[in-house]
């Protein structure tokens, strides 16, 4: 049971961007894919949530091919991308934002359902629930859009920079939801990040990508240790 | 969405082949008489089309045996524009070599045509109803008119309007025919010494026009004349007559409301509305043609109006080409048109209706010669009597 | 107050259609500018359906505004969808005023331009309101206007499909992530506009008949009135209906009756030079 992405190539228009990823992520399991800024992290989630046509290669979840689906196909199948900015229906209400996230779970009614949980662990939300999500703050719309994910009874998760532009101590608290999230529903989690440290820290596998290909793999551990790496990939 | 495009294509271009096949006939039999007909087939006003074509056919077998004469009609389409009115007409007369060209029955199309028929030296009979088609200064002149022209109606109208101490409002269409009818009655009313209190435009297709005869109510109007275009907008105009509550003795409008105004209006609105004809329109020929164009086509007449002008220009053609015996020899039956004792629509004979000056089969002068219709509590129409005792005793 | 009166009363029938461009704007940012002969074409399902004297008079409205509904739907899936594939692509505004000269067009050929009396939902007379007489049929159509709009208010307030609408409107490409597919939210709209299209149709045909034509003057009208009050809100139609009609009628009759149209275009302007959103529309970029 696992996301797979074989040679798997897209772009914008004539731009490719991608050349041939490989990528594995079985469930239960996080999987941090890090990289420079333009390296095609977002992209990569993008083709494989269906935002952008995957022009070569093929995709499958558990076994099935999603590729050639349409993004809200692959939604309906579990797999669940929480988009770079977070992309909030910023004049819907907190509750209406959640709301929209269970459309996706329909049919798979049995797929666990952690919003509770999540509100229990971030109460504030549950003090916003009735405000239109664009009033909120930063950190409390990443919570949102984290809510909304789970709403959708992910079976893999897609996290483009979930940390963005939130202070260290609110990006260890969604850092610390993500988890949580993937521990109780056994969701797949494909973490895309620039905050390399916390992002291996929380994976057990670690991607390196660069010019749109995948060029280290590896322990997460491992990667985020390794002097080498860290100065010749990541330019940290 | 690219298949759905080269299908219609092709049912295009399988149309069009169609239509070339109808137009390379053109062996000249001997001795058949050959009727070229150029109406609206398409475009916004198929109705000028089909009421051309039908009344023709009626007469045709009415009249070829009583005359004596084999007879072929062809038609074209004009599509309704002075375009499609110059190719249709080109067509009649290079392709199809017809021997007398009847339409198109919209003044414009017929005005963009009159120069080409008048120099194929063609008898042309119109029941188009603009004056300026007919210049009665040609010698010869080909054309023929079995209607009554605008100018000679909007005289008549004028009379009848300022006729008593009337106060009197127009309503007109925004577009060229109503403002020409509005013109021409203005024109009347300054040669008559009279004044008008009130002129208000319809933009056609508007939805409620209560503000225009409010305004025409507090101008003091109790005598109202329409000069517009389409029924529907003549159904608005009366609605708000009605919602206003404008007390007018008189509304005045034409024979065009016949198309379509009594299929859409309800009764009350239509008691004081009244038209001039020269038509008998209510008597036994114009039942007779009626009951018979429905038997024919199963339906009414659209335009009976322009049906017995039709007929009557079928009766004038045939009957002059039987007296002179060919119908190639074009001058001979336009003199023989000229020369008519009589032309008849069924039961309703015109004594002399042409002369070597004067190819307008109604005139003008003689107000007993126009009739007055209105409306009874059904809708039905009824005559309320010849002009002149109208205006003498009131009707 | 003669003016004031018969310009709401009037605003109905705008309002109405109007409704139906503010549905398709929202969620798909397009407009069908064949709106006006989808009426015309409610108009002669009417006449169609007027013979079947085994359905009474509901069931045969149901009939043309499900049939309106679904030609809504086809014209969003081959004439909408494929000449919208970005912001940058207007050819469905192309596409959309061709369907309306070709349905035009056949309608001409196919039943004449003459008017055809329509007895479906016809309610003849005058009645009385404020001591102003105003036509009935106009009446009812106003009143269905203004039901219709608080249903969409509502709907779009309380119902799920109103939530989806709004985020389509914020954000259709998120949507697509919630498992909502925003080609099937645009046939929705496309079809719940023509149906509302082909109501105003069949009510407006029953006053002045049915005609080729019929929904020519009644489009640019509905344009007006949704540009004067936002093509982003449902309030949006009604309060530009008012607007519109209240000026187009008082200049009328202050005026002459041809000025009232154009003190009504007049306003359009006026309106998109002062405040482009619409008197209640909220501000966005509308790529046309």
């Amino acid at each position: 049971m696992s996301l797979v992405l074989e040679k798997v190539a897209s772009g914008y228009g004539r731009l490719a961007v991608l050349h041939g990823v490989d990528l594995e992520v079985p469930r239960g399991e996080i999987v941090s894919v890090v990289g420079a800024n333009g390296a095609g992290k977002s992209t990569l989630a993008q083709t494989i949530s269906g935002l952008l046509t995957t022009t070569a290669g093929t995709i499958t979840l558990d076994g099935t091919p999603v590729h050639r689906l349409r993004p809200e196909r692959r939604a309906r199948l579990g797999l669940v991308h929480v988009p770079e900015g977070r992309r909030l229906f910023g004049g819907l209400t907190v509750a209406e934002n959640v709301g929209m996230g269970r459309h996706a779970a329909r049919g798979r009614r049995g797929d666990p359902d952690v919003v509770e949980h999540l509100l229990d662990a971030f109460p504030r939300l549950r003090e916003r629930w009735g405000q239109r999500a664009g009033l909120l703050s930063g950190g409390e719309q990443q919570m949102v859009a984290l809510a909304r994910a789970a709403a959708s009874r992910p079976r893999y998760l897609l996290l483009d920079e979930p940390s963005l532009g939130l202070s260290p101590r609110l990006s260890s608290e969604v850092f610390r939801l993500v988890a949580m999230i993937a521990e109780e529903t056994g969701a797949g989690v494909v973490l895309v990040e620039q905050r390399v440290d916390a992002a291996l820290r929380l994976a057990t596998t670690g991607h390196v990508i660069e010019h749109g290909r995948i060029v280290v793999s590896g322990d997460a551990e491992e990667l985020r240790t390794s002097e080498m790496i860290r100065k010749a990939y990541l330019g940290v | 969405m690219k298949k759905f495009a080269v299908a219609a294509l092709a049912v295009a271009s399988v149309a069009s082949l169609a239509a070339c096949g109808n137009d390379s006939s053109s062996e000249r039999e001997d001795g058949v008489v050959r009727i070229g007909l150029v109406g609206p087939e398409t475009g916004a006003a198929p109705q000028f089309y089909t009421d051309l074509v039908r009344p023709v056919e009626l007469a045709v077998a009415d009249l070829a045996d009583e005359y004596g004469l084999e007879v072929e009609i062809v038609t074209v389409d004009d599509k309704g524009t002075p375009d499609g009115a110059s190719a249709a007409v080109q067509q009649l007369l290079n392709t199809e070599d017809v021997d007398a060209i009847f339409g198109p029955p919209q003044s414009g199309n017929a005005l963009q045509v009159a120069d080409v028929i008048q120099r194929s030296g063609r008898p042309w009979l119109s029941a188009a109803l603009a004056p300026e088609i007919m210049d009665e200064s040609l010698d010869p002149n080909w054309l023929f008119r079995t209607n009554y022209n605008a100018s000679d109606l909007s005289s008549v109208v004028a009379q009848y309007l300022f006729s008593g101490d009337s106060t009197v409002g127009i309503v007109h269409s925004a577009d060229a025919y109503g403002q020409s009818g509005a013109e021409s009655i203005e024109a009347e009313a300054e040669e008559l010494g009279a004044e008008i209190a009130a002129v208000e435009a319809i933009q056609p297709g508007t939805t409620d026009f209560s503000a225009g005869i409010s305004r025409l109510a507090a101008a003091g109007v109790d005598t109202v004349f329409l000069a517009i275009t389409a029924g529907a907008d003549t159904a608005t105009v009366t609605k708000a007559i009605a919602q206003e509550g404008l007390a007018a003795d008189r509304v005045v409008t034409n024979a065009t409301i016949l198309a379509d105004f009594a299929t859409l209006a309800d009764p009350e609105q239509w008691e004081n509305l009244v038209f001039i004809d020269p038509r008998d329109l209510t008597g036994d020929t114009v039942a007779g043609i009626a009951a018979d164009y429905e038997a024919e086509y199963g339906e009414a007449p659209i335009i009976p109006t322009n049906v017995y002008s039709w007929m009557a220009a079928v009766d004038t053609y045939l009957q002059a080409v039987a007296e002179v015996g060919d119908a190639r020899d074009f001058d001979g039956v336009r003199e023989a048109m000229e020369g008519l004792e009589q032309v008849s629509v069924r039961d309703d004979v015109y004594e002399k209706p042409f002369g070597a000056g004067d190819h307008e089969i109604y005139e003008p002068e003689d107000p007993s010669q126009w009739i007055v219709f209105g409306f009874d509590g059904e809708g039905a129409l009824e005559a309320r009597g010849d002009l002149a005792s109208c205006i003498a005793d009131g009707c | 107050m003669d003016a004031v009166v018969s310009g709401i009363v009037l605003a109905g029938l705008y309002a109405l259609v109007g409704q139906g461009l503010v549905l398709t704007f929202v969620t798909t940012r397009t407009l069908n500018f064949a709106s006006g002969e989808l009426l015309a074409v409610g108009g002669f399902l009417a006449l169609g359906v007027g013979s079947w004297s085994w359905l009474p008079t509901p069931g045969k409205l149901a009939v043309v505004v499900l049939v309106g509904g679904a030609l809504g739907a086809v014209v969003h899936r081959w004439l909408v969808l494929p000449f919208a594939r970005g912001e940058h692509d207007s050819r469905w505004l192309l596409s959309t005023v061709g369907i309306s000269y070709v349905l035009l067009n056949l309608f001409t050929n196919g039943e004449g331009a003459n008017p055809q009396r329509v007895e479906l939902t016809r309610n003849p007379g005058t009645v009385e309101v404020l001591g102003v007489g105003v036509n009935k049929q106009s009446l009812v159509i106003a009143v269905i206007a203004v039901v219709v709009t608080l249903a969409l208010v509502a709907a779009s307030r309380w119902t799920s499909g109103g939530v989806i609408m709004r985020a389509v409107a914020e954000d259709p490409r998120t949507v697509a992530l919630m498992g909502i597919s925003p080609r099937l939210v645009g046939a929705v709209a496309y079809a719940a506009a023509t149906a509302l299209a082909a109501l105003a149709g069949v009510l407006w045909a029953s006053e002045v008949g049915a005609t080729p034509g019929l929904g020519v003057h009644v489009l640019v009208s509905a344009f007006a009135v949704a540009v004067i009050g936002g093509l982003t809100s449902f309030w949006g139609p009604l309060v530009g209906a008012v607007v519109f009609g209240v000026v187009v009628q008082v200049s009328a009759y202050e005026l002459g009756a041809l000025w009232g149209q154009v003190a009504g275009l007049a306003l359009v302007i006026v309106v998109l030079v002062l405040r482009p959103e619409g008197l209640v529309g909220r501000r966005m970029e509308a790529k046309l």
